[in-house]
């Protein structure tokens, strides 16, 4: 079957339209949809032909082969992005007649922009191009028009710009006509533009102009923006995907024709326009808008991509994964997210959408496994490679802002606001698992199902393009060979959790368990050494805490998704293969941990900020991993190791990077801030190890592991080594600062979690055996006690309804088993013996102090002595002193959060006794990569420097303290338990518990003494760098002005300023 | 050594140091109160409170938690005082100190404090909380000179072992830590006021205020259980201090062991310890002595400008204990 027959039928029945419109509107409905139905129907097919491998269809027109005629060519390129562009204007076509605007007019428009689209892809004359272009805007601004007063105007201002581009346009053609003689793009190309000067220049720029225009380039692109804002949603679709795939489809064709220079502008404008659009997009509030600055800087991206694949003569294939990647990802998440929020009325939580909306803005933030992340990967190393710096930064960036404000929208969007204010929640001085907050989206499916009557069956708008999205990553997958099943598994999880989200949350819960569990038990045999003991603690370890989630009834539809996608992507972390898996995981890991918490109901905050820092931290990741090419890395030994180190600092929530990770801790879920602290975050330690050992020597070709390791250690390098170690000092000490004076449980657990990774990244700095041992040991150990505390804590909070500490007391009575875990917890975090925090205590003192890092030593001593005051505060003022009158009659924390802590404790008691079954497998595992200083002998640890043996350490304290204890219970004679406030009381006796029970503000003197060492600079720094960011970005917005002559002159300015860049008036 | 024999030393060596420590107690109150004029208390008078408060039983109790805490502070102030060698060169008195280095010291110090705290905690006292808001924020602040004083040990003999440490020392005064890194020896002696919470720094059981701090409800047999443990205590301090700056004390050297060996043929081994616990008791004695010359003469800070003291000034002399160290 001819192509044409396309053009025809669309043309067709648009000019019938009135016709059947007389006849009937449900007749002249289904022929519309008809047409639409049978473009998508007939380029699906083409494409299908074509990648079985049949030629590239050529069609000639009237009988005439080219020149003579107007000819059309239907590569697979051409293909790909007609079909994807049939279906979305198949969707589209549905969603303007049954959501919209549904009459004649519309419909006809509707076609010919339709028929314009199809025109621009296919055909190969640039006189038709014109032509096409022409259609297809006549169809955009007539149905921008159709919205009413502002419509109306923002389609006037379309024209007006339209008008200019389409002058150009003419001006171009009509010159390369008077200097080629055809009008055949083929041709042209064949027989190259002969002849130079300004003339031909400027015919080539004035076509580049025209094309510029049309994908609407900063700052000339005010008239697009205004178009977004009060076209109908089904318009903005339109326009921001077929519309601007077809006008950039055309584009390619002529590129060619352009030489290196004039390519190169046109690349920049579409680099300066993604960067640009995204810094203004940061304030936008309105939903629409929004979306235009995201999808002109996409378009933006795409053109630089394309250039830049140009420009370096990159192949057909390559090309393809990389523009097409981007291309279509846009093309569908950008055509859903507007029909989706076109058809939401009102904001709030549904399942559906919001999980459909979460893909599509994933996916056009480029996050795995979507094509527009290989498409960014392969751009990147491209860049990378080349040393662009400056586009990669500015690709970077644009990504940041585009991430900023589509996230902060979609939390807006589909969190529903606390029912009783921000200003309260904000200082924690509220019920965390109470009623008083509003219904969760992830959380409260059923409370939801009322609040959306209005926009029942909203989501099957966002329901095609999600499953396009999803077809469209598996083969993205497929073509880079990430379709195993070690990097698929994380996503497999979440997916099918999602779709299982209709069962109940415990059976879900136990799914996730065991495929926790089952990952564990299937990578001990397939992994070794340090691979094989991170390998347990993640998924292990995770198999355990996510367990203690079961307490929890209720359906937490994220959690129980984003959770064990998280846990697995650990595992996916350790088993990579590649630079590629590597980050992947890596990414997933990242994002997962951010989701996981996103589920805690006053989270949205802190999960902007966690996903800002996540994918800032990804692209340094991601630039050291395309750095390797065959012939050695393209960046220095230096660079890499710093870009690995910030990214590592960043992920780990190092002082000054830190700001993202105490709200993302801490308004967690309460068992999710057991994951997070206990689990993921030791993803980035065992990251920083293999970095060292495995995958920079790699990348250098160096096949001794050590090579770098002892540069950091003792060598060259050991600069950056000790700098390093610095900053995990320096967390250590202003985290535990920090903690001490937080009256919110939770807050003090999330600031400790960041002191005791700082340990962890110092003697990891050492990079020798005795730090790396140290490290291990101390990340096995953080995993036990914060795994208990964080726990235990979510049993509290269960039961007392409160995360302020000094609204609680007394509950060792009601919960025991809480008490002896968070008593066994302080313990081992403190490091007092004989449990096996001491071990970590002393492998960290004595592995600085033999490496001459005193200070250093003396820092985390003096902030460990310290930890002592939030430790005892903890314990205190929750399980000791008064009971609170409203705690009375409350029990002791749910089985399932018992056990885990059960589990725990026998862990940290076997550890501490025999120290030897765990410090033994980690000596071992690091002394594969550097040679062991420290040794067993018997039960005793001996370094260079001292001994500890564990197990004596154990006896002696086990003696001494059952002795006085054999006599104090030898000596009693039925004391009598005396009731609350039986106390000596200055002969008085207490009336409230409020007034005996010293807790709020515990430590009062230290903050008179130490107080003016608490001062947020971190968090000032960021908040003052964030909003000096966004006010430049406001203040670019001013150029819109909403004037149309206004920005006539713009596009004016623009052209002329291009033509500088591209050498006219040289 | 058998594990009995250990077992039967340790007792031993608890029981003289014990007995050292309530005499120490004692003879302290007493020149205490004649420095300010009274006449103060019998010397034995530890003795007469201790056999009054054990052979109390206690009435009433406020829990299991508040039961434990006499038994984790008394089980710390034996766990540290076991970890430390007694006489160095004696078998006998070198107690458990093979199963840890200075570090395990250091850190079973809180072992006591910990647990005592949470006893007293459970008590429901408001008084007991507040002096141990004081207590831990005061030695956060003081552990700062003294972990600064270790480091340098650490740093200028290349061990953390505190028999080694001792080993080093033998030989003469001149050899002391005292008098190769006399700032390291400063800013340890200063801590040292901060941890036996006399004035200035005894604000944490201020008599005045809070009656006597944490121990508030304490009484009877568990009150006794607690001053045993303060003798002990203080006893496995001044044991670990003498051995870490002031050389010690050896059962084959030293002035007593000299006095022996000139007076008699042969000094016997039994002879020797005893000369070594002599020394122990002489160097404690004076260490201790430095605690009440300071405690008489000075007023009582704040909690927050005691922090402020230990933060600046004596970890100032601690940093110039590690540079003299390090050169």
């Amino acid at each position: 079957m001819n192509p044409l027959l396309t053009l025809a039928v669309l043309l067709g029945i648009a000019f019938i339209m009135p016709l059947l419109e007389r006849a009937g509107r449900s007749l002249a409905r289904l022929f519309f949809i008809g047409a639409l139905g049978f473009l998508a129907v007939y380029s699906v097919m083409t494409l299908v032909e074509l990648a079985m491998g049949a030629p590239a269809v050529e069609v000639a027109t009237a009988g005439f082969k080219p020149p003579m005629s107007i000819n059309f060519r239907i590569g697979l390129s051409e293909a790909v992005v007609w079909s994807a562009s049939a279906l979305v204007l198949l969707i589209g076509g549905f969603y303007m007649t049954m959501r919209e605007n549904d009459g004649m007019y519309d419909r006809m428009l509707f076609l010919i922009l339709a028929l314009g689209v199809t025109g621009l892809i296919l055909t190969r004359d640039l006189f038709n191009v014109f032509v096409f272009l022409e259609l297809a805007s006549l169809g955009v601004y007539g149905l921008i028009g159709r919205g009413g007063d502002r419509s109306l105007q923002a389609g006037f201002k379309y024209m007006i710009a339209g008008g200019m581009a389409s002058v150009m346009f003419l001006i171009g053609t009509v010159f390369i006509y008077r200097f080629t003689g055809t009008l055949n793009i083929d041709q042209m190309i064949e027989q190259g533009v002969s002849g130079t000067g300004p003339a031909l220049v400027s015919a080539l720029l004035f076509l580049s102009l025209a094309f510029l225009v049309e994908l609407k380039p900063f700052p000339a692109n005010g008239w697009a923006l205004d178009a977004y804002e009060s076209a109908p949603s089904g318009m903005g679709a339109m326009l921001s995907s077929a519309q601007a795939a077809a006008v950039f489809m055309a584009f390619t064709k002529v590129s060619p024709l352009m030489g290196s220079r004039l390519l190169s502008v046109v690349g920049g404008v579409g680099m300066v326009t993604f960067f640009f659009v995204n810094l203004m997009g940061l304030r936008q509030k309105d939903e629409k808008r929004m979306f235009g600055y995201s999808s002109i800087g996409q378009v933006g991206l795409v053109l630089f991509a394309w250039t830049t694949a140009s420009a370096i003569g990159l192949d057909e294939r390559t090309t393809m994964l990389i523009v097409g990647g981007l291309l279509l990802t846009h093309l569908f998440s950008k055509a859903g997210l507007f029909w989706l929020t076109g058809a939401l009325k009102e904001n709030g939580g549904r399942i559906l959408p919001a999980a459909f909306a979460g893909i599509f803005v994933t996916a056009l933030l480029a996050l795995p496994p979507f094509p527009s992340f290989y498409a960014k990967w392969q751009l990147v190393r491209i860049l990378v490679t080349g040393g662009a710096w400056l586009p990669l930064t500015a690709l970077f960036l644009g990504s940041l802002f585009e991430a900023g404000y589509l996230f902060s929208w979609l939390t807006r969007r589909f969190k529903a606001a606390p029912a009783d204010g921000g200003a309260d929640a904000a200082n924690g001085d509220s019920l965390v698992v109470g009623k008083r907050l509003g219904p969760d989206i992830l959380t409260d499916a059923p409370a939801l199902a009322s609040a959306a009557d209005g926009s029942r069956g909203a989501f099957l708008w966002g329901l095609v393009p999600a499953l396009m999205l999803a077809g469209l990553s598996a083969a993205w997958s497929f073509f880079q060979g990430m379709l195993t099943p070690v990097v698929m598994a994380p996503f497999a999880i979440a997916v099918l959790m999602l779709i299982l989200g209709f069962l109940p949350g415990r059976i879900r819960g136990i799914l996730a368990v065991a495929a926790a569990a089952a990952a564990a038990w299937w990578l001990w045999p397939r992994t070794d050494g340090i691979d094989r003991l991170f390998g347990m603690l993640f998924l292990g370890g995770g198999a355990l805490i996510l367990f203690a989630g079961l307490y929890r009834r209720d359906r937490r539809i994220g959690y129980w998704a984003f959770a064990p996608m998280t846990v697995l992507a650990l595992g996916s972390l350790v088993l990579a293969d590649s630079m590629m898996s590597l980050f992947i995981a890596w990414e997933v890991m990242s994002v997962g941990m951010v989701l996981a918490g996103m589920v805690g109901r006053r989270s949205t905050g802190p999960t902007r900020i966690g996903i800002l820092f996540a994918l800032g931290g990804g692209y340094l990741l991601m630039t050291v991993l395309t750095a390797a090419t065959n012939a050695g890395p393209a960046l220095g030994l230096p660079v890499i190791l710093i870009l690995m180190a910030l990214t590592l600092l960043a992920k780990t929530g190092s002082l000054g990077l830190h700001v993202w990770l105490p709200g993302s801790y801490a308004e967690a879920d309460d068992d999710a801030s057991a994951l997070l602290s206990a689990v993921v975050g030791k993803g980035a330690i065992w990251a920083m190890m293999i970095f060292t050992v495995r995958v920079i020597p790699g990348m250098f070709g160096v096949a001794d592991p050590a090579l770098l390791t002892d540069m950091l250690s003792t060598g060259g390098l050991n600069v950056l080594a000790n700098i390093l170690g610095w900053a995990g000092a320096a967390t250590a000490l202003g985290a535990t600062l920090v903690a001490v004076f937080q009256e919110d449980i939770k807050y003090t657990l999330a600031w400790s979690s960041i002191g005791q990774i700082g340990y962890i990244i110092l003697a990891l700095s050492l990079f020798n055996h005795f730090g790396w041992t140290t490290a291990i040991y101390l990340s096995v150990n953080h995993f036990l006690f914060k795994g208990m505390l964080f726990l235990a804590m979510a049993g509290v909070i269960l039961r007392v309804k409160t995360r302020l500490m000094y609204k609680m007391g007394g509950l060792i009575r009601p919960m025991p088993i809480t008490f002896i875990s968070v008593l066994m917890a302080i313990i081992a975090l403190s490091g007092v013996p004989p449990l096996a925090g001491f071990g970590s205590k002393w492998l960290v003192y004595s592995s600085l102090i033999e490496s001459g890092r005193i200070i250093q030593a003396a820092v985390v001593m003096f902030s460990s002595g310290f930890a002592f005051l939030y430790l005892f505060r903890l314990i205190h003022t929750i399980f000791l002193g008064q009971r609170k009158d409203d705690s009375a009659g409350i029990k002791e924390a749910p089985f399932w959060l018992i056990l885990p802590q059960v589990i725990l404790m026998a862990a940290l008691m076997a550890i501490s006794s025999f120290p030897t079954i765990i410090l033994q497998p980690i000596i071992d595992a690091v002394a594969l990569y550097m040679p062991p200083s420290i040794a067993f002998e018997g039960s005793t640890l001996i370094s260079a420097l001292g001994y500890w043996d564990g197990s004596w350490v154990m006896y002696v304290t086990m003696g001494v303290f059952m002795l006085p204890l054999i006599i104090l219970l030898a000596g009693m004679r039925r004391p009598q338990k005396v009731k609350q406030f039986n106390i000596v009381f200055a002969a008085e006796r207490p009336h409230r518990p409020e007034t005996t029970h010293y807790a709020h503000n515990f430590f009062a003197p230290v903050r008179k003494a130490l107080g003016f060492m608490l001062k947020p600079v971190g968090r000032r720094f960021w908040e003052g760098f964030a909003g000096g960011v966004e006010a430049v970005g406001s203040s670019f917005r001013r150029l819109y002005t909403g004037n149309g002559q206004t920005y006539a002159l713009h596009i004016v300015l623009f052209a002329m300023a291009v033509a500088l860049f591209a050498g006219v008036f040289a | 050594m058998s594990i009995w024999g250990q077992i039967g030393a340790a007792a031993l060596s608890v029981f003289i140091f014990a007995n050292y420590g309530f005499i120490l107690m004692g003879s302290m109150a007493r020149i205490r109160a004649r420095v300010q004029g009274r006449i103060g208390q019998p010397v034995y008078q530890p003795y007469i409170d201790i056999i009054k408060n054990n052979a109390r039983r206690t009435a009433i109790h406020h829990g299991v938690m508040f039961y434990l805490g006499p038994v984790f502070r008394l089980a710390g102030g034996l766990g540290t005082f076991l970890f430390i060698p007694a006489v160095y060169g004696s078998a006998l008195f070198s107690n458990f100190s093979f199963s840890g280095d200075l570090l395990l010291v250091m850190y079973f110090i809180f072992f006591g404090q910990l647990g005592m705290a949470l006893g007293a905690g459970q008590s429901g006292h408001p008084y007991s909380p507040i002096g141990v808001s004081r207590g831990l924020a005061q030695m956060s602040a003081f552990e700062m000179p003294f972990i600064l004083a270790v480091l340098a040990i650490a740093v200028q003999h290349g061990t953390l072992s505190i028999t080694e440490i001792v080993g080093i020392q033998q030989g003469g005064i001149a050899n002391w830590t005292a008098i190769t890194n006399p700032p390291a020896v400063v800013a340890a002696v200063i801590a040292f006021l901060g941890m036996s919470m006399h004035n200035p720094f005894s604000i944490v059981i201020a008599p005045q205020e809070i009656p006597i701090g944490p121990p508030t409800e304490y009484q009877s047999n568990m009150l006794g259980m607690l001053m045993t443990n303060r003798a002990i205590f203080n006893a496995a301090k001044l044991v670990l201090y003498v051995n870490l700056f002031f050389g010690g004390a050896s059962a084959d050297s030293g002035v007593i062991y000299s006095i022996f060996d000139a007076v008699l043929p042969a000094v016997p081994v039994w002879l020797g310890v005893i000369s070594g616990i002599l020394t122990m008791v002489v160097k404690t004695f004076l260490l201790y002595f430095v605690n009440v010359f300071v405690g008489v003469s000075f007023p009582r800070f704040r909690t927050e400008q005691s922090i402020r003291f230990f933060l600046t000034v004596p970890t100032l002399i601690g940093l110039a204990g590690l540079l003299v160290a390090r050169f």
